[in-house]
């Protein structure tokens, strides 16, 4: 049996009247990948969101229920938002590096926790960056902007910048959009090297995506959970109708 | 009706032309009188010896101190209008207000200051209340611009700062001021634009006819080109050689063009430069 680093209970999210999280319920394992799949607009981006409360810097998002990461609930009046979002790294859509150079973005998550001390930075840039599998196409040119890279560097980049601050969970919320496919796959290898000492959590568009790389596949529908299981289940057996028609490729 | 959409281009092109042929006229009316006058000893001796020295010395220090005072307060009100103010009728107000100030006719800041700064607060006629009445000036040209320069940071960039664990304050110093540097640097250049050729302000609040030397405290009274040029036209006319007030005139005249362009420049630079 897995253990669950993520469980969320009865979520609700709405943007002023809209209803867009319905009573969601979901359990995300520990050290596997998890992916989200579902039509555009159903609230992937929205559910990954509420997992480290960045949902709350959207104007009107309100958010009821609760979400619980090792067991304690991050929406809880003691939970820093600052200090969960370190545990709970994410990656966005569209690569975006902060205007600076790739060191600094990489050593951005540690700096402003205040840690200054030039070895220590140097050695978290470089092992953060050697497990974004990007330290050997970067380490010559580490004072160079973030933006000279290419769109897969600068999304590998983003990669790297999260894992800088040692979370134990990872979001990423369709990380290879915008990306070629070579680049595509090597975000894909990089992320099934990475579950050996994170929980990785994955929306995506691409159902070949998520039957390539994930243990676990939810399946999201018009804000509502319909089911959620392993991968093999969800796309060789699901249980629901609904689930068959979008994996067939019936909508969405 | 087709006769006069058939015209339409040449006559805007032809109207288009009467505020370049009044630039040019200008230019070199100021130019063409004013190199006559225009030298070193001009600029850098007393005016108790027919220079202008304390004149540009005191335009600097007026400058210098308004914008000390205005550029932060300014930018701190912009930050606080883009990334903390909640949405509402009374922030609606303050920005429409800031609007409207941009507009208000120099005069106005002159009485005001006067009323304030010189009576109220007993500055008097004073360096101090100059530098506080062009720092009113200019503030809602550096607020808005500065407004505008921190609105175009992307969300992306918020985002990224705030999800590796960045407090919203530390977000705002260390990505998105950064980010917005040069359109707010262009906004407080245009801010001291706005004050570069002013008179009327100046009059009411920090200059004496009488002034001589510099001011030894930001209590004293100051002398400003523009207010000197007035001096001259006006007061002592017929005094002075027409060839020092057309100097004066081509030595503010240069001050302006060369603050203008500054701004174009960092403001042309800032569009073309891709950095997100
Ligand atoms: N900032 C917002 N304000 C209001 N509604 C939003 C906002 N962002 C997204 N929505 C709406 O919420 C729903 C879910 O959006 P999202 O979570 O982005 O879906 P997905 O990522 O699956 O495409 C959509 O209907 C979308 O239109
Ligand atoms: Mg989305």
């Amino acid at each position: 049996m897995v253990r669950i680093k993520i469980r969320t209970n009865s979520l609700n999210v709405w943007y002023g009247d809209s209803h867009v999280l319905q009573d969601v319920k979901l359990a995300i394992p520990e050290g596997r990948i998890t992916a989200i799949i579902g039509p555009s607009g159903c609230g992937k981006t929205t559910l990954l969101k509420s997992l480290n409360r960045m949902v709350e810097l959207i104007e009107g998002a309100r958010v009821e229920g609760r979400v619980l990461l090792d067991g304690r609930d991050i929406y809880h009046s003691d939970m820093d938002p600052a200090e969960l979002r370190r545990r709970v790294g994410m990656v966005f859509q569209k690569p975006n590096p902060l205007p600076m150079s790739i060191y600094d973005n990489v050593a951005y998550g540690l700096r402003v926790r205040g840690i200054d001390d030039r070895a220590i930075l140097d050695e978290a840039v470089e092992e953060a960056l050697e497990r974004a599998g990007l330290w050997s196409e970067v380490k010559e040119r580490l004072r160079d902007s973030a933006f000279n890279l290419s769109i897969g560097q600068q999304q590998r980049l983003c990669i790297a910048r999260a894992l800088a601050v040692g979370p134990d969970v990872l979001l990423l919320d369709e990380p290879c959009s915008s990306l070629d496919p070579i680049s595509t796959s090597r975000i894909e290898s990089l992320l099934t090297r990475l579950k050996n000492d994170l929980t990785l959590v994955i929306v995506t568009h691409n159902l070949q995506q998520a039957k390539r790389i994930a243990d676990y596949t939810a399946f999201l529908y018009m804000g509502r959970l319909v089911e959620m299981a392993s991968t093999e289940e969800i796309f060789e057996n699901p249980r629901e109708e609904l689930t068959r028609n979008y994996i067939e490729g019936r909508f969405g | 009706m087709r006769g006069i959409e058939r015209l339409t281009p040449y006559v805007t092109s032809a109207l288009s032309l009467i505020p370049l042929a009044a630039i040019i006229a200008l230019t070199s009316l100021i130019t063409y009188h004013g190199l006559v006058g225009l030298s070193w000893r001009f600029v850098s001796s007393s005016i108790l010896r027919g220079g202008v020295y304390e004149a540009v010395i005191g335009t600097l220090l007026l400058f210098s101190g308004a914008t000390a005072i205005a550029a932060p307060l300014g930018v701190l009100a912009a930050v606080y209008l883009v990334e903390y103010a909640p949405r509402s009728w009374f922030t609606e107000l303050v920005e429409r207000a800031v609007e409207n100030l941009a507009g208000v006719p120099s005069i106005l800041y002159g009485l005001f200051g006067f009323t304030l700064f010189s009576k109220l607060l007993g500055f008097g006629i004073s360096l101090l209340s100059g530098w506080l009445t062009l720092a009113c000036m200019m503030l809602p040209i550096i607020v808005r611009s500065s407004q505008e320069a921190l609105r175009m940071v992307p969300k992306s960039i918020r985002e990224a700062s705030l999800a590796l664990g960045a407090s919203k304050w530390t977000t705002i110093t260390r990505c998105i001021l950064p980010a917005a540097a040069p359109g707010i640097a262009t906004g407080v250049i245009l801010g001291v634009c706005r004050v570069a050729g002013e008179t009327a302000a100046i009059l009411l609040t920090s200059c004496f006819y009488t002034m001589r030397g510099l001011p030894r405290s930001p209590l004293d009274p100051v002398l400003s080109l523009t207010y000197y040029l007035y001096i001259l036209i006006v007061a002592k006319a017929g005094d002075t050689p027409l060839e020092v007030i057309f100097a004066l005139s081509l030595l503010l005249f240069l001050l302006v063009v060369a603050l203008n362009s500054t701004a174009l420049i960092l403001r042309f630079r800032y569009r073309g430069v891709k950095r997100w």
